[in-house]
């Protein structure tokens, strides 16, 4: 009897712990690594950038190769990436190209077959080798979405005959529609608010902002895995209304800039910066009475929405993706923050 | 000089965007404030190259200009060169030239290139592709190399250093450059090289040499970009103390004079409550200033002229304007190139025209300066300077002290910089035109005949015009704005009708009439054609205006002498009916202003409020004993209909952050809807239909 009740109850471990084993891995992605993004327009890692993927045991990287835009009224490709360094050993390479959602708007005939074709000719040439997938990165919404699914079936079928997948981003508010036709996506936990008008929430990670996708989460008949920010912003604002992104200004120049709250500063002096403004001009000016707010998730933040995200989606941060490799940014991260997302 | 019809031509335009351009009817408009430190030329680099590579082209065959785009498209020709229909190529063929057909031949290769590697297209090289690039690069080098001939030199030179730009030889370009290049004659094509020798240095760490060659360029924008990170106090003192010749000093002290002086200039002009701003940006000044005086006396630069008209520029920002100015007097006459003696001698006229006592050495001095300065106004910065002294500085001094005339002709002075070929008013001048009253418009057009003046006023309006026409049209109607309509009249009758057909109000001014009451219904004109030129004009059969007046003074007259309460009321209402009309919120505001747009105030001067007018001969048309009912609520419904004052409600949100509708009571509004209301009760059977299914009235509920 005894043996018997020991037999039952081994019986009943053995199920939840399959059952909870199974659930674990339910919503992830096949073959998970430790990864990142690579999105600038040459690639060449310094130190810094080595050592984080070294330290990190980063194993996948999923690198802009190009952007795809309208040009003349054609879909044409831009901002290719120059490669001035071979890429890490022991490195999967995933080749991830950004379009614009107004290309859905024009004819796309044959242009999966040159986006194919153009990534595997960049492979050749520049000798990338090991490459089994290619990553489409898109903000489609319901009006782009027939034409953007029908642009990946064709991506996926050339695909197929390569043996390579096809993966794709997913923003929260695409977790409301239809899954696209591809082998996973990735879900990207940024850019999850707006920057315009001033808000007191963070435009880059806010759970605010994220709570209303998360029922959509459980049901989202995709597998999923999770990508991360470690950036910040400054953003400047003349009033309530944004003015431009600062990229690389001393916010520390006390002459120029009075901090009156962490990461809110006023402008009380007049400066012409040499940084893009959002009207397409080289220069943006920073005025007197401007504020300036610098958003940057904590690794606080981070992680807690990662424990949310996978209390909706066990297994979505299987494979955790960190947006991005530059070192301006990872080391504003403690390195402990990063083992832990990591081990998510 | 600019002759009537181009100036009618422009104040039709500007009419006919203001009638659809909000806020701008009354002014003021904002103005650009130009930054007015300047020892270096801007934007001269990429242009002149352009100029003169056009002066080239069209000096060797004028009919290549025929096609603008033909040296552009040199880049498209490919390996189509010997059917290519560019123009440049033709030419050369025509005259048999075979050693420029031969330079054309590789330059088009090179081209071709070129445009493959900078271009994004969908077909990405090949190794085989690059390698080939690479060695077309290579033949075209030594080609080029190879040139023996004088003529071409510079051209053949060029294409080497392109060819090594491409390639990534950043020090082959330095050493060819240093060895060959940078001996050769001046011209546009050892410039371009100059360029890239730039590039080079800067690619190769050589940053202070890539500097100096990009002052020597005049490449304003690449200096600025590569010392960004040094326009503060101790970035200008570290350069200084590495290398106080340096060039880049001379691109950091425009920079932070420019930064600092502007950011004191918006604290004073707007008086911003920012103490620690304000302080820190003293602090800056004096710190520089403290500095600047120390470059000076060590003698060890070579520009003392531009450290010495920083630091007077600056204390003339600071408020130390008479040492400022003396300081900037000395800076004209000291070391450093004629730009910056003229930058100081800028200066030193903004900071006299504002801080100076008003009088005749200053009246002398600022007609010596500004003629001085117009005479340099071809170039970009002189002639933001001359819209600065004049927008900023002397217009407003001039109005301030009631100087009307001078503050006009101030405006028409640097419209006429501005605008220098005939192209009429600037938008500024028109504005300020339309804001003085009817004396003051006398008055100036009196100046503007030589009747009246001083010698300042009349040197600064020599060669501005205006025709009788336009002096009536204008005239007459700032005299209807005042409420003076028996005085408009004679102006008026003056106004030919083909000169008001070709005003943009024309199309208003035809298709409506100012005897239909605005509150029985609204005259549609379709202002979808107010911005497409030449179409927003109607023939006018009469000029409306005109009749007003008459309409007017006869109205005036029978309501003077009416003497039974039928009649005082009928005329108070026919009156006010007509004063709305004509008013800024009426159909007819184009009897009373060129423009219209929901801003719209009662704003210019002298200007009667049409609407108070209005509302008052309603009050004297009710007060009249025995007013039928129909009389009664038709004039308590236009009165209602006024919109004279505050509204009679706006939403608040309330302490539950709900939006809740808040009576203004005690405004006229208020009031009229009330009395209209309670007349409608009290009267709810005996009811005009306008009256009885009126929306708004049925949704007041105070």
């Amino acid at each position: 009897m005894q043996m018997r009740r020991l037999y039952i109850i081994t019986f009943i471990l053995i199920v939840v712990a399959t059952v909870a084993g199974c659930r674990k891995n339910a919503g992830g992605v096949d073959n998970p690594q430790p990864s990142a993004y690579y999105w600038r327009t040459v690639f060449s890692l310094d130190s810094c950038e080595k050592a984080f993927i070294n330290d990190n045991g980063i194993k996948r990287l999923y690198v802009r190769y190009f952007d795809v835009v309208m040009h003349d009224s054609v879909p044409m490709p831009n901002a290719t990436l120059r490669f001035d360094q071979p890429f890490p050993d022991g490195v999967e390479v995933v080749p991830t190209v950004f379009i614009m959602e107004n290309c859905m708007g024009c004819s796309l005939d044959g242009v999966a077959a040159k986006l194919v074709d153009r990534v595997l000719q960049m492979n050749e040439t520049n000798d990338v080798k090991g490459v089994r997938e290619i990553q489409i990165d898109c903000d489609w919404t319901l009006n782009s979405q027939k034409k953007y699914f029908a642009f990946l079936t064709q991506v996926d079928s050339i695909l197929d005959s390569h043996n390579m997948r096809l993966s794709v981003t997913i923003r929260l508010h695409q977790l409301a529609t239809a899954p696209p036709p591809a082998d996973y996506g990735v879900l990207m936990m940024y850019n999850t608010g707006k920057v315009d008008p001033k808000g007191d929430r963070n435009p880059i990670l806010d759970i605010r902002d994220v709570k209303p996708y998360l029922r959509h989460l459980s049901r989202y008949d995709l597998p999923l895995c999770s990508a991360w920010p470690c950036f910040g912003w400054n953003l400047l604002y003349s009033g309530n209304q944004f003015k431009a992104f600062l990229y690389d200004v001393n916010l520390d120049e006390k002459s120029v800039y009075r901090q009156v709250a962490p990461g809110h500063r006023v402008v009380i002096a007049n400066r012409s910066l040499p940084e893009p403004n959002s009207d397409g001009s080289d220069y943006t000016t920073v005025a007197i009475g401007d504020s300036v707010i610098t958003v940057r998730p904590t690794a606080n933040q981070i992680l807690s929405i990662v424990d949310e995200l996978e209390r909706e989606r066990p297994g979505i941060n299987n494979q955790v993706v960190i947006y991005s490799i530059d070192n301006k940014n990872i080391n504003k991260y403690d390195k402990q923050f990063f083992k832990t997302l990591f081990a998510r | 000089m600019i002759n009537n019809s181009s100036k009618r031509y422009l104040l039709v335009s500007v009419m006919m965007l203001a009638g659809i351009v909000s806020a701008l009817a009354c002014g003021p408009w904002s103005r650009p404030h130009y930054y007015v430190f300047s020892a270096i030329q801007r934007d001269v680099y990429k242009e002149a190259q352009e100029t003169r590579i056009k002066q080239f082209w069209t000096d060797y065959d004028a009919s290549i200009m025929n096609n603008p785009w033909s040296i552009g498209s040199l880049s498209y020709v490919g390996d189509d060169f010997d059917d290519s229909n560019n123009e440049i190529i033709k030419a050369a063929k025509a005259k048999n030239d075979a050693e420029m057909v031969a330079y054309l031949r590789l330059l088009t290769k090179y081209l071709k290139i070129s445009e493959e590697v900078r271009g994004d297209s969908w077909d990405y090289p090949t190794k085989d592709e690059l390698s080939k690039r690479d060695k077309g690069l290579r033949y075209i080098n030594a080609a080029a190399r190879s040139y023996g001939g004088k003529r071409l030199v510079g051209q053949y030179a060029l294409l080497v250093m392109r060819t090594m730009m491409v390639l990534g030889d950043h020090s082959g370009n330095i050493n060819y450059w240093r060895n060959h290049a940078s001996k050769l004659p001046e011209s546009v094509y050892k410039d371009m090289m100059k360029g890239i020798y730039a590039g080079a240095l800067l690619n190769t760490g050589k940053k202070e040499e890539a500097c100096g060659m990009f002052y020597e360029m005049a490449d304003w924008e690449s200096l600025r970009w590569i010392t960004r990170e040094k326009v503060n106090i101790a970035g200008i003192k570290a350069e200084y103390a590495a290398n106080p010749k340096s060039p880049t000093l001379i691109c950091l002290v425009q920079d932070f004079v420019n930064n600092t002086a502007d950011t004191r200039y918006y604290y004073v002009k707007y008086n911003f409550d920012e103490p620690e701003g304000v302080k820190a940006n003293l602090n800056e000044i004096n710190d520089f200033v403290a500095f600047a005086k120390q470059v000076v006396a060590e003698g060890k630069t070579p520009v003392p002229a531009l450290w010495q008209s920083a630091l007077g520029w600056l204390n003339c920002s600071a408020g130390n304007a008479g040492e400022g100015i003396a300081q900037l007097e000395k800076a004209m006459k000291m070391d450093g190139t004629q730009r910056m003696r003229d930058n100081a001698r800028v200066c030193r006229l903004m900071a006299y025209a504002e801080s100076e006592k008003a009088g005749s050495k200053y009246y002398k001095f600022l007609q010596d300066e500004m003629g001085w300065l117009a005479g340099l106004s071809q170039e970009s910065h002189y002639n933001e300077m001359a819209q600065n002294l004049a927008y900023d500085v002397l217009e407003p001094r001039f109005a301030q002290s009631g100087d009307t005339n001078l503050a006009t002709a101030v405006v028409s002075w640097v419209g006429r910089i501005e605008i220098p070929v005939e192209g009429g008013d600037t938008w500024d001048y028109y504005t300020r035109l339309d804001s003085l009253s009817s004396q003051d418009l006398v008055s100036y057009f009196q100046l503007l005949n030589g009747k009246q003046g001083s010698a300042f006023e009349k040197w600064l309006v020599a060669g501005e015009t205006m025709s009788e026409e336009r002096f009536n049209d204008l005239e007459g109607t700032k005299l209807i704005r005042e409420g003076m309509f028996a005085k408009a009249i004679p102006f008026l009758e003056k106004v030919p009708l083909q000169y008001i057909s070709e005003q943009g109000i024309s199309r208003y001014m035809a298709n409506r009439t100012y005897n239909k009451e605005r509150w029985f219904g609204r005259q549609v004109v379709d202002r979808d054609w107010d911005d497409i030129q030449d179409s927003n004009h109607s023939t006018v059969a009469s000029n409306q205006k005109l009749e007003f007046c008459r309409d007017m003074v006869s109205l005036q007259a029978q309501l003077e002498t009416a003497s039974a309460p039928s009649d005082i009321a009928k005329l108070s209402y026919k009156l006010a009916s007509n004063y709305f009309q004509a008013s800024y919120k009426g159909d007819c505001w184009y009897l009373s202003r060129y423009s219209n747009s929901v801003g719209d105030t009662v704003c210019f001067k002298g200007e009667m409020d049409f609407m108070a007018k209005a509302v008052q001969l309603l009050d004297n048309a009710l007060a009249q004993p025995g007013l039928t009912v129909s009389q009664t609520q038709r004039y308590l419904y236009a009165k209602a209909f006024i919109p004279f004052g505050p509204e009679y409600s706006h939403y608040a949100f309330d302490s539950n952050g709900e939006w809740t509708l808040v009576y203004n009571k005690g405004c006229h509004f208020y009031y009229s809807m009330l009395a209209l209301q309670n007349y409608a009760y009290a009267h709810a059977g005996n009811l005009e239909p306008y009256v009885a299914t009126c929306d708004i009235l049925k949704r007041f509920r105070p």
